[in-house]
């Protein structure tokens, strides 16, 4: 949530935070809704089914950015790249806590460039996704009236 | 080796990812935000090009795996999607050796969606 209206968007700004533990019913929501064959994940040693890599960006993306990027954007921002790494499997039953940066602001063709990042970490402090996406601003007007920095 | 596959976006589906009170899973929500139809949600487009890459790749890109994507077009509910994979892609580092592209394409055979894969080899 934005400190204010009036402030302008700025590198280093946290658009976000989200703690997530994922459970096999979302896991069962998300392959129905993405319409990906059970079948098709493997476990882990102890049994637990693993997560598809995508799915957490998924489950966390309105607390992480989604909420800040209308706020700050309204309907003028669009997704125009998206880079997901993934240091180790994920699975049912694991705790992630993530928060979610704003990295750059630039311009790219005339157009506003903002790049967001988000790492994710376990209970153990290792990371396991890093996922960073780049939103094209198409117009320098925004919803709440802001400007960008 | 299976490297290609075809999904059509219907609305029941776009639905079930994102809830039918926005302009993705509702016709008339799409109309009053002036799109001609819902449009379908990026991470979905990405979702069943990850689907592609674990049929080709299996258990392998659910551990160590580096997806970047490029969303070059919309794609708008009832639309047909051709998603295909050809390894040994640019991009390799020295921890993700292996490699791949995967495109996105409509029937009409405008592309939609680019992206890399990268993860370890065996």
């Amino acid at each position: 949530m934005r400190d204010s209206n009036n402030a302008s968007p700025h590198v280093g700004e946290i658009t976000g935070t989200a703690i997530i533990t994922v459970t096999d019913v979302m896991l069962d929501e998300y392959l129905h809704a993405v319409g990906l064959p059970a079948e098709l994940l493997p476990r882990a040693g102890d049994g637990a089914r693993l997560l598809p890599p995508d799915m957490i960006s998924k489950l966390t993306m309105g607390e992480l950015h989604a909420y800040w990027v209308g706020e700050t954007f309204g309907r003028s921002a669009r997704r125009a790249k998206h880079a997901l790494r993934l240091y180790r499997p994920l699975q049912v039953g694991l705790t992630l806590s993530a928060e979610c940066r704003v990295t750059e602001i630039g311009e790219k063709k005339g157009k506003q460039l903002v790049v967001l990042q988000a790492d994710y970490f376990g209970l153990d402090g290792a990371i396991y996704i890093r996922d960073t996406r780049s939103i094209i601003v198409l117009s320098t007007g925004s919803k709440s009236g802001r400007k960008l920095s | 080796m299976i490297n290609a596959q075809t999904h059509q976006f219907f609305l029941e589906q776009l639905a079930a990812y994102s809830g039918e009170d926005n302009f993705h899973g509702s016709v008339e929500a799409a109309k009053a935000a002036g799109l001609p139809a819902p449009i379908v949600q990026g991470g979905l487009l990405k979702a069943k090009a990850t689907e592609l890459a674990i049929r080709v790749y299996g258990d392998r890109v659910f551990s160590t795996f580096l997806m970047s994507t490029t969303f070059v077009a919309p794609v708008f509910m009832d639309d047909q999607v051709l998603f295909t994979l050809a390894a040994n892609a640019e991009g390799s580092s020295a921890d993700l050796p292996q490699t791949a592209r995967i495109t996105a394409t409509k029937a009409d055979g405008s592309v939609v969606l680019t992206a890399i894969i990268g993860f370890e080899s065996i």
